[in-house]
């Protein structure tokens, strides 16, 4: 295992598209920063991430399932208030929204742990510290 | 909660207060024989009812009582009753509550040492007695017996004990006696009584003072009487008065007359028949005009109405008889009636029963009498002298001078305080007895509760025992055997099934028609009454003369002119209020000669500068003069010294505006559409403007019922009868005095008075409207509020969570919230008789709770909800019959009781039904434009093919 | 990037963590204070469910008074935080990142604070569940088309999906705040609740998606939320409440309470934890243009609240508005209410179209107390003289708080501020990340 560390961002990037030009596969180099550096996704050719997947799935949900829990139980024990139809929608309306939100929200984080692949138990009990420093691994292979 | 745990409830809780009561006896009732065989197989839980008279006024109206297990529930008027056919007013409504008012004297009272009291036994009560009797035989005093009104056989039982004692009977003392009216039919009439006015049988009615909504006469029979007249001749009323009253603002026509001018217009009146009283005062226009303040043109008018009127009437009485001109104003108007050929509209042969009242001469020779020392022992029943006869009497102070005094009372008063002995009446609803209102009617009392309430009896009972310890002599067993000797003799065996039946007995009078006779003009001369401001005592709807000042509904419940519900006030014209720069609640210091009083200011519209009133009930001995010419009471002080203390207190004024702010809550009648205006039948259609019932949605299909309410604002006339029987029927919390200053009434009905018109004033029950589209279910997150499939704006008690959200929403605020718990509560402090009103429904007063209504715990909204307690025991009723509830079966108490059944309720999907006739001819309904739809509609009367019942029956 | 820049992120994350310092006298002190007030307005609530709604003053017609407002006026504060952090995230703005931790801190601690308020108002709060849809033996469910319920949602989702957005926010710099752990406790808290960072490219980059797609979901969330409060009013049909434009109206005057409460927070903490240089008078220029605006919008409310009131001709409307005007003649009718609370919203925020004022932190901060106090009046305005005053001028009755109201609402500034002390002390004040982002 080789490290490199760098004390800012410019000479990470440089040294991080220098393994990758010499043909170093993607996949044994591990880049570590303090702060997101958008530069260095594409310089590993990272795919887009699936978290917005989660998302939409999520809002869906929310709003169908505002909807339905409204309307099951009005029709459960129908009563009927200031004139107003049993299944009246246009109220409905606002539970379906809040429950979107909630429910993308919720989603959303939950498709972030996933693929981020967090919590990691291990670095929970020995964390790798990188500190303020720009670091990269790269497995040598045997 | 149903009937089972409520009975388990009150037993547990009253037993419990029992104990805790007193010594241990208390807790061991005696159980009263009912005077007739109770109806047969009767179900525990199920209501059964039993007829009887009320006794809260002389009017003697037939009472009806709902009875469950022994338990009276609530006080009805009995249909048919020749009084008031099934109505009953304010205080009669309350009169259950005088049965288990907390302040009730519970048991013979002896008093110790200067200002304490000893609960004793009967037998040394009696014991006391007889020693006192004895010591003041060998004093060689006189022994006296004072009672208030008495009628029907208790009188005849009081003779006998008298002559057998050698007790000496006194005249009667009320407050309320006629002398004067008396006087003056005696003078013209030769009769000393006052008739029956026939009021359902003539179509024009002017009332000079006379307060016939409240105290005067009948009160009960005279509403039913005006409102029918109103529907069925056209009635039209004008009523003259120096004041301010209930009667002025509820007349078509009110005439604020000078005080003590009544005399002038009554000449002038006369004069408009081409007859001229000698002695009476000047009878042309000019002169009559400047004497009573009225224009020449009204008082051209006036006369013109009575003349062109074919069946008119005049009564005089109230605060116009009882001024320095009282008798001048009897003897014309009984002048004026002989003279407008209105003799067939007195029936003297039905006249009030007076019994044996005498007038305030008689208690001005018995005060006398005792300040000589000749009083031995004096017996004070069923009234209050010393509390309201003219402080200048001082009737207090020489009772003393009697060597022994002993009250018979039901709490206590003045008087009692000045007894040495206090012996505890029972409650009409414990007794049996009878009661006269008039000559040839006479109404059975007969006891209703099962079980004694405390260890009280009866007047009877006690003369009867007290003849059996003195003479050895026991004739009967008891009051009730009397009685129904006394009834036998009367009316010849088999007289009892009838008698109980309907509660009463009349006799067929033949109406004799008097003959008037020129009266000496001496009694004609008037004096004008002396300028600077006058303070006048006015009769009270809620408290009477001040009787029912200790029952505490009575008390929740708005006086209608001003709203306020507890405690004293005075109201000041706004005039005055002006220049003395008042504000409702500042402190006014009253005073006449040695006599002051400070009382909170109240501004009442319409009241004529330098008139000052306090209501009777509440004013106590006042500095008020006995007549001479009448022994009547001048309850116009003149004179009178105010000033500002500077001081003000918080008045409980229920109403938040005296205006209406042009919001036409009124329905002026352009709102009242003329019938068949292009709508037929279905009452949603073509009401208000039709944009007022846009809406998103469908209407609301109704299958068999939908409950409606139309409310003839013509025939209202604000006296408050449908509020009591709501606070009784729903087991309503009596919240007390902090709480209504803090606007926080229970009421589910109110009266709302608004002064917008220069002439008078407008009244408007509000109660729930019941909407289609009620905006406070919509609004409810639990749905403990929502539309049932009968068109009732139901309230789930039990389901309500408290968020208020539905009171805020309501535009008719009729919503009620139970910010403490008001369900009554035991309290061994309140169950003192001198205990003051609190903030809870005391004990006993669970007793009278409904067991058909639950009592709501402590924040939860409760509701007018059209006594569905009632719609569902007709749904049972009509279930059984296998048939849909017919019209008439349910009515809710408010428009049960109402006295000029101007509340009418019924299923507006029945065509034939009233309430849809009344809708089907065009109403008015409040607020309609905020599209609520409402199902409480206003008219303002005459209300079109309304045949009303037994309208043949009754005075007509 | 410079030598300086390294130098700076150093400095960055010892200033900023030495906020978590041992705390001083001074914050015992303010500490105490404010867990003294809540058990005071704990207290209180006890007292008033064991004796009845009664020992408030509400009363009829005024069925809902300071409970309510304190409600609303709470929802309102929590406004800012997300807004700074998601919709000035989605614009961009420069200022965000020294105001949006504090920020997001107090918008959860507001919104935990309001939430109390539906319950103490409640009669029967033991059965406040029932608000809540959940399967039970009455069969009965929520009304949903009650605002109320609409209330419950949006203010249980907000204080989810606030709190979400906090704790994300927070990761990378709970790792920064690892490395820098005093003792064990800290440490294991910090490493827990990391979940393990390392900022590995992986996880910045869906972490910044992540970071995104919340802000988009928080952005109409926080329209949303105060809308729907608002319609817990407009939904009605009393005068003064049943009108259109309280949605915008309500969100306007929630952003410019969140932000001057931002104001009144974030002043004595740069003080205090000495990060004047971190935030400078130009951030807080930023927050105070954000001020000036929606106390502008505020204002156009007020206005169009009238112009309709009036327009409309509708009597209960006009003479209601008129009595906010000027009260009634009698003493007690709440008559300088409202030109208070414009002077306080509309006029002495005007004072920040001069530089000199945005740039003067002193008097931003008066102005920030101003605001506070002019937004909890109008929300006293709104609710109660509307009740006070509507159709039936019998029913028309006066409100007085009394002492059990005043009390509870001391508490919930106690809960506040006790909240407020303890985060200050236990997680990194400002985000750290980003700040450092932008130095290089």
């Amino acid at each position: 295992m080789q490290e490199y560390r760098f004390e800012d961002e410019h000479s990470y990037l440089h040294k991080l598209q220098e393994l990758v030009d010499s043909g170093v596969p993607t996949r044994k180099i591990h880049a570590f920063s303090p702060i997101p550096v958008p530069a260095a996704e594409q310089i590993l050719r990272e795919k887009p991430t699936f978290v917005r997947v989660f998302a939409i799935a999520g809002a869906l949900m929310g709003m169908l399932a505002g909807f339905a829990l409204c309307i099951y139980t009005v029709l459960r024990y129908p009563m009927i208030v200031s004139g107003k139809p049993v299944v009246a929608v246009l109220p409905f309306v606002v539970i379906a929204f809040e429950l979107t939100i909630l429910l993308g929200s919720l989603a959303t984080f939950a498709g972030f742990l996933l693929n981020a692949r967090l919590p990691y138990i291990p670095r929970i009990f020995n964390p790798d510290e990188y500190g303020t420093h720009f670091t990269i691994l790269v497995e040598e292979d045997r | 909660m149903n009937r089972r745990d409520f009975l388990k409830a009150v037993g547990v809780v009253s037993g419990g207060a029992v104990v805790a009561g007193c010594e241990p006896k208390k807790g061991t009732y005696k159980a009263i024989a009912p005077l007739f065989p109770l109806p047969e197989g009767r179900a525990p839980g199920e209501p059964y009812y039993i007829r009887t008279t009320c006794t809260e006024c002389p009017a003697g109206c037939g009472v009806t009582v709902r009875v469950i297990d022994g338990v009276p529930i609530k006080l009805e008027g009995t249909p048919g009753h020749p009084v008031n056919d099934g109505s009953l007013c304010v205080r009669g409504q309350a009169g259950i509550t005088r049965l288990y008012n907390p302040r009730r004297i519970q048991k013979p009272m002896r008093r110790k040492g200067a200002d304490g009291w000893e609960e004793i036994e009967w037998e040394q009560a009696y014991g006391d007695i007889i020693a006192a009797v004895k010591r003041s035989r060998q004093e060689g005093k006189k022994n006296l017996y004072l009672s208030g009104r008495t009628s029907g056989m208790l009188g005849r039982l009081i003779d006998e004990f008298c002559q057998k004692t050698g007790f000496e009977r006194l005249p009667e003392y009320e407050v309320f006696d006629y002398a004067t009216l008396r006087r003056a039919n005696e003078l013209v009439f030769s009769i000393r009584e006052v008739p029956s006015y026939n009021i359902a049988a003539s179509d024009f009615l002017l009332t000079i003072g006379a307060d016939v909504l409240q105290t005067f006469g009948s009160p009960v029979s005279q509403q039913k009487q005006i409102a029918r007249a109103k529907r069925e001749n056209g009635l039209k009323w004008v009523h003259a008065e120096p004041h301010v009253s209930l009667e002025g603002l509820q007349a078509h026509r009110r005439v604020a007359l000078k005080p003590g001018s009544e005399p002038h217009l009554l000449s002038y009146l006369l004069a408009a028949y081409g007859k001229s009283v000698p002695g009476a005062p000047a009878a042309d226009a000019p002169s009559v005009s400047r004497a009573t303040g009225v224009s020449e043109d009204v008082l051209r008018d006036l006369a013109q109405q009575l003349r062109a009127a074919a069946r008119p009437l005049v009564i005089a009485g109230g605060v116009s008889l009882a001024g320095e001109n009282g008798l001048a104003t009897a003897v014309l108007c009984a002048q004026l009636q002989s003279a407008g050929g209105m003799l067939t509209r007195l029936d003297f042969s039905r006249s009030l029963e007076m019994g044996r009242v005498g007038t305030l001469k008689d208690l001005q020779a018995l005060s006398e009498r005792l300040e000589k020392g000749q009083g031995g022992v004096l017996f004070i029943a069923r009234t209050d002298p010393a509390g309201t006869a003219p402080e200048a009497m001082r009737f207090a102070e020489k009772m003393e001078k009697a060597s022994y005094r002993v009250a018979f009372a039901d709490a206590i008063s003045a008087t009692t305080e000045k007894c040495d002995l206090v012996l505890p009446l029972s409650h009409a609803l414990e007794s049996a007895g009878d009661e006269v209102p008039r000559k040839g009617l006479r109404g059975l009392v007969q006891p209703v509760i099962e079980k004694q309430l405390h260890d009280t009896k009866t007047e009877g009972d006690i003369l009867l025992d007290l003849l059996d310890e003195m003479t050895a002599e026991r004739e009967f067993r008891s009051f009730a055997a009397f009685l129904k000797q006394q009834w036998r003799e009367a009316y010849g065996p088999g007289y009892e099934p009838q008698f109980s039946e309907t509660g009463y007995r009349e006799a067929s009078a033949k109406p004799a028609l008097p003959a008037a006779r020129p009266v000496p003009p001496e009694v004609l001369k008037t004096a004008a009454l002396p300028e600077g401001p006058t303070l006048v005592l006015t009769p009270s709807v809620r408290y009477f003369d001040g009787r029912s000042r200790n029952l505490k509904l009575l008390n929740e419940i708005p006086d209608p002119l001003t709203t306020i519900t507890y405690g004293e006030w005075v109201s000041v014209s706004e005039e005055d209020a002006r220049d003395l720069k008042l504000r409702d609640g500042d402190e006014l210091e009253i005073a006449a000669d040695s006599w002051t009083r400070v009382l909170p200011a109240k501004i009442q519209k319409h009241l004529p500068s330098g008139v000052m009133m306090v209501d009777r009930g509440v004013a106590g001995a006042c500095p008020t003069k006995v007549d001479p010419a009448t022994g009547g009471e001048i309850v116009w002080l003149t004179g009178v010294r105010v000033r500002r203390t500077g001081g003000a207190v918080k008045l409980p004024v229920m109403s938040g505006s005296p205006s209406q702010h042009g919001r036409g809550i009124i329905p002026d009648p352009v709102h009242l559409k003329k019938k068949g205006d292009g709508h037929d039948g279905d009452h949603e259609k073509g009401h208000g403007e039709g944009h007022h019932n846009l809406t998103l949605y469908p209407e609301q299909e109704y299958k068999d019922y939908r409950w409606a309410m139309a409310i003839d604002l013509d025939a209202c006339n604000a006296c408050g009868a449908c509020v009591a029987a709501c606070y009784v029927e729903n087991n309503i919390g009596m919240t007390g005095r902090d709480q209504h200053l803090r606007g926080r009434e229970m009421s589910w009905i109110r009266i709302e008075p608004f002064y917008d018109r220069e002439d008078g004033a407008d009244f408007l029950p509000m109660l729930c409207q019941q909407c289609d589209a009620a905006p406070c279910e919509a609004v409810c997150p639990v749905f403990a509020t929502y539309h049932n499939p009968e068109g009732l704006n139901a309230q789930i008690y039990n389901r309500c969570v408290g968020t208020r959200y539905c009171a805020n929403n309501c535009p008719y605020k009729v919503r009620r919230f139970n910010w403490f718990d008001y369900r009554p509560r035991r309290d061994p402090q309140l169950r003192q008789p001198h205990g003051d009103f609190t903030d809870s429904i005391e004990m006993p007063m669970d007793w009278v709770s409904n067991p058909l209504v639950s009592l709501r715990k402590r924040g939860v909204m409760e509701k007018c909800t059209f006594c569905v307690q009632r719609i569902r025991e007709a749904r049972d009723h009509a279930k059984d019959k296998g048939r849909k509830i017919e019209e008439g079966e349910v009515i809710p108490a408010c428009a049960q009781t109402c006295p000029s059944e101007a509340i009418i309720f019924g299923n507006s999907l029945d065509p034939d039904s009233r309430v849809a006739k009344i809708i089907h001819q065009g109403t008015h309904r409040v607020f309609e434009e905020l599209g609520t739809r409402p199902a409480v509609h206003y008219v303002n009367g005459p209300i079109p093919d309304a045949h009303f019942k037994d309208s043949e029956r009754g005075e007509a | 990037m410079t030598e300086q820049a390294i130098e700076q992120h150093h400095r960055l994350e010892r200033d900023i963590l030495a906020a978590m310092s041992r705390p001083t006298g001074w914050y015992w002190v303010a500490l105490g204070v404010s867990i003294a007030a809540f058990l005071m307005g704990m207290g209180l609530w006890l007292y008033m469910i064991l004796t009845g709604m009664g020992v408030a003053g509400i009363n009829n017609p005024v069925g809902w008074g300071v409970f309510i407002v304190d409600f609303v006026f709470w929802v309102g504060i929590a406004h800012s935080g997300t807004l700074i952090s998601a919709v000035l995230f989605l614009f961009r703005a420069r200022f965000r990142s020294r105001f949006n931790r504090a920020a997001e801190a107090m918008t959860i601690f507001a919104v935990m604070t309001a939430g109390l308020f539906p319950l103490i108002h409640l009669g029967r709060v033991w059965f406040a569940y029932w608000l809540f849809p959940y399967p039970n033996n009455h069969l009965i469910w929520p009304n949903f088309k009650s605002p109320l319920v609409w209330d419950v949602f949006a203010v249980s989702t907000y204080l989810t999906v606030s709190a979400v957005f906090w704790y994300v926010g927070l990761i990378p710099d709970l790792a920064i705040a690892r490395r820098h752990a005093k003792n064990k406790i800290q440490m294991w808290a910090y490493r827990v609740f990391s979940l393990g960072w390392v900022g590995s490219v992986q996880q910045w980059k869906h972490y910044n998606k992540l970071y995104g797609l919340l802000a988009c979901f928080a952005t109409p969330l926080v329209v949303s939320v105060h809308s729907v409060v608002s319609w817990d009013f407009a939904m009605s049909v009393i005068p003064g409440w049943h009108t259109t434009i309280f949605a915008p109206y309500f969100v306007a005057g929630a952003i410019l309470s969140g932000c001057a409460m931002v104001i009144t927070l974030m002043v004595p903490m740069r003080k205090i934890f000495r990060l004047e240089e971190i935030i400078t008078v130009k951030h807080f220029e930023g927050i105070a243009q954000m001020l000036l605006l929606t106390s502008l919008i505020v204002t156009y409310s007020y206005i169009v609240e009238y112009a309709i009131a009036f327009y409309s001709g509708n009597t209960y409307e006009i003479s209601h508005f008129v009595y906010r005007l000027l009260g009634a003649e009698e003493p007690g009718h709440y008559r300088y209410a409202y030109w208070v609370m414009v002077a306080c919203n509309s006029v002495i925020p005007l004072l920040l179209f001069f530089r000199k004022v945005r740039t003067s932190i002193p008097a931003l901060f008066v102005m920030s107390l101003f605001v506070n106090v002019g937004m909890w009046l109008e929300r006293f305005i709104i609710i109660v003289t509307s009740l006070a005053r509507d159709f039936d001028p019998y029913a028309w009755g006066l409100y007085k708080p009394s002492f059990v109201e005043v009390g509870i609402t001391i508490g919930s500034f106690g809960l506040f501020f006790t909240l407020f002390l303890l985060f200050c002390k236990t997680l990194p004040v400002l985000a750290i990340t980003e700040i450092k982002e932008e130095y290089t």
